[in-house]
């Protein structure tokens, strides 16, 4: 891995108020809550977690589509919480996003070509012929003719609308991508080709991905470090051998057991959780995960566990490991 | 074995304002007694017009069955009176869909819900219904099931839900049910436990289950036998060992190599070129031929069905290794 890294979270978190009618007291969600990590220069960090663990929120706010409560996000030595909004619109040209639904993300009242000419008019790079040229190259890297630059996003297939939409992150040449459930939305086959797609512009063009999934099988194949989350924080962060071979956190465990099996001849261990993530509203005292865990203490439920490193690079947030002769309290160096 | 269901060439045609269109093109198939079929397949494959079919819920005047025949447990239900159908439907055989939000009615509480097939199949009075709930409710591993009964469907999570819904469809014991993608909308961990419920309720009841899904890995945990379709048609029929270690039709390969593996991280993934086409623009002959790696001359001519030694497989790859006479069309 190289060492540059491109961006750094530090202690991000985004906090929502809910109202339950006129007269009760607003309730604060924590989506996401004290999230730290670091994305290296061409790496796949996948984020995974069971809905409501706050996995898109933490790539929604680190791209400032959501104002984070508190915390810093430095994207190439800038700290962008810092900036003004001219500022930040130039720097979004280096950090794009892919979204889930590619029915939902474009727009159908454009044609492909408009669609993908939009993000260079935005950021007025090249000039018009120069753009089309653009957009044409980037049709033939995605695998698709120029005989649809004229056609609208209804005249495709999910895969093929999902390939435009990749196209529209990339024509602008970023550095980074938040990928939300790029693949989540696609028919198995077509998966495959989204994913080799995704695996061959991050060689071409040097990406750097953020790759959130609850799809672990896809997340296995295509990240180098994953960092899995519960409700709102990190409970695990490590590289995605050492993840799928040597799980700490119980949560892990029981997230990689429920994995189903590929064939019948397979046989399992299967840790099952009873009950199902709670609230963020009212997340348990101590450590979320403890009135599901099939480890849980005494201390669980009263102190919120640390970061602990186990291993080089490999961080758990758990008390079991937090007795051994581990070097407690993490400064955000993993 | 019994065959509790007996679905022979079943074609099915909807009208749609380009014209008619048939999402089901000959569909054959059978389930046993106390077996999981697994029908797997990408969107517009069929597999949900198929289920719709047999359960008799298409919906009228837009789509009819204008060929072939089901036969649940002996009885024709092809073109069954709507007031029959109903005796059948959430007795003897029952459906669970995808997102148990939208078919739960928000308005009625669980209980409500619940009570509606007990109080048209059975003669119980109110309060053995109540009893009966109750006991339903903990089988299918619901917490503090009498204060659920009191609650609306908003007020559970999505797994909870998904509970009700199962509840709901095995409330009066049926003989064949219908599952449509019920995990699909769930987390992995829910998930799992939604699989162990449904092998346990199997297991305990001896009720044969009809598995759609898109997810190959849900196949190999719960299902006895598959069926993959694509564009209507069945293009394979193995039981799930066979399915998996020595799958035939190029589909089927293709959908089983396109799984990410263990050992291959990084690597590209094997793909299946194209889109599944629509309705409209099918090819003909082989409607796989134009994303087909192994595709032919003979291919522009529609596949015979060969019956090999363990499974059923559409392709011209495997005309000349038909056992016993050929029934191709």
């Amino acid at each position: 891995m190289e060492n540059e890294k491109v961006l750094e979270v530090i202690h991000l978190k985004k906090y929502y108020t809910v109202n339950n009618g006129w007269f009760s007291k607003g309730q604060q969600v924590k989506a996401v809550d004290d999230v730290s990590f670091s994305l290296y220069k061409g790496e796949t960090l996948g984020l995974v977690g069971e809905s409501g663990c706050g996995k898109s929120t933490t790539g929604r706010t680190i791209l400032q589509l959501s104002k984070p409560t508190d915390g810093k996000v430095i994207f190439e030595g800038t700290d962008i919480n810092q900036l003004n909004d001219r500022t930040m619109r130039q720097l979004r040209r280096k950090m794009q996003m892919i979204f889930q639904d590619p029915y939902a993300s474009l727009d159908p009242h454009k044609t492909i070509q408009q669609i993908l000419t939009e993000p260079l008019n935005v950021h007025g790079l090249y000039n018009k012929k120069e753009r089309l040229e653009k957009v044409r190259e980037m049709l033939k890297i995605i695998g698709l003719t120029d005989a649809y630059l004229t056609r609208y996003p209804n005249e495709l297939s999910g895969g093929q609308r999902q390939r435009i939409a990749i196209a529209r992150a990339v024509i602008l040449q970023p550095t980074f991508i938040v990928a939300d459930e790029p693949v989540s939305a696609l028919d198995v086959s077509v998966q495959a080709q989204v994913i080799n797609l995704l695996m061959y512009l991050q060689k071409e063009f040097q990406l750097t991905y953020l790759f959130i999934s609850h799809d672990l099988n896809v997340v296995r194949h295509i990240t180098d470090r994953i960092i899995v989350m519960y409700l709102g924080r990190v409970v695990e962060v490590t590289t995605t051998e050492e993840l799928f071979n040597h799980p700490k956190h119980p949560y892990t465990c029981a997230l990689l057991s429920a994995i189903p099996i590929k064939n019948p001849d397979e046989k399992k261990e299967r840790i099952i959780l009873s009950g199902e993530v709670p609230s963020p509203v009212n997340p348990p005292k101590g450590c979320p995960f403890h009135e599901r865990c099939p480890k849980a203490m005494d201390i669980c439920s009263k102190t919120v566990p640390h970061q602990i490193s186990v291993s080089d690079g490999h961080w758990v947030t758990c008390h079991l490991y937090s007795n051994e002769n581990h070097t407690t309290e993490t400064k955000l160096s993993f | 074995m019994k065959n509790i269901l007996d679905v022979s060439n079943l074609e099915v045609e909807f009208q749609t304002r380009r014209g008619s269109v048939r999402p089901l093109r000959g569909v054959s198939f059978q389930v046993h007694e106390g077996e999981t079929l697994g029908i797997v397949g990408e969107s517009g494959c069929g597999k949900s017009v198929t289920s719709l079919a047999v359960m008799g819920l298409l919906p009228r005047g837009k789509s009819e069955i204008s060929r072939g025949q089901v036969l649940f447990e002996g009885q024709n239900i092809t073109h069954l009176k709507e007031r029959d159908k109903r005796k059948l439907r959430g007795n003897k055989m029952s459906m669970i869909f995808q997102e148990p939000m939208t078919s739960l009615n928000p308005v009625f509480t669980i209980g409500d819900q619940l009570s509606q097939p007990l109080k048209k199949h059975t003669r119980l009075g109110n309060k053995e219904i109540m009893v009966k709930i109750i006991e339903m409710l903990k089988l299918v591993g619901i917490p503090r099931p009498d204060q659920i009964v009191q609650q609306y469907p908003h007020q559970l999570s999505g797994g909870m839900r998904q509970r009700v819904m199962i509840c709901l469809a095995i409330i009066c014991k049926p003989d064949l049910l219908i599952a449509d993608e019920p995990t699909t909308a769930l987390d992995v961990t829910i998930q799992a436990q939604i699989i162990n419920l449904l092998k346990k309720i199997k297991h305990e009841t001896n009720m044969s289950i009809i598995f759609i899904t898109h997810d190959l890995g849900v196949v190999a945990e719960i299902c006895d036998r598959v069926i993959v379709m694509y564009t209507g048609q069945i293009v394979e029929e193995a039981d799930v060992r066979t399915f998996f270690n020595h799958p035939k039709h190029p589909y089927s390969k293709g959908l089983l190599a396109s799984m990410p593996k263990e050992d291959e991280r990084k690597q590209p993934l094997m793909t299946i070129r194209g889109h599944v086409p629509s309705l409209n623009e099918l090819p003909s002959g082989c409607t796989f031929s134009n994303r087909c790696p192994m595709a032919f001359a003979k291919c522009h001519v529609a596949p015979p069905t060969v019956h090999l030694k363990e499974q059923m497989c559409r392709c011209w790859l495997y005309a000349d290794e038909q056992e016993g006479g050929s029934d191709g069309k």
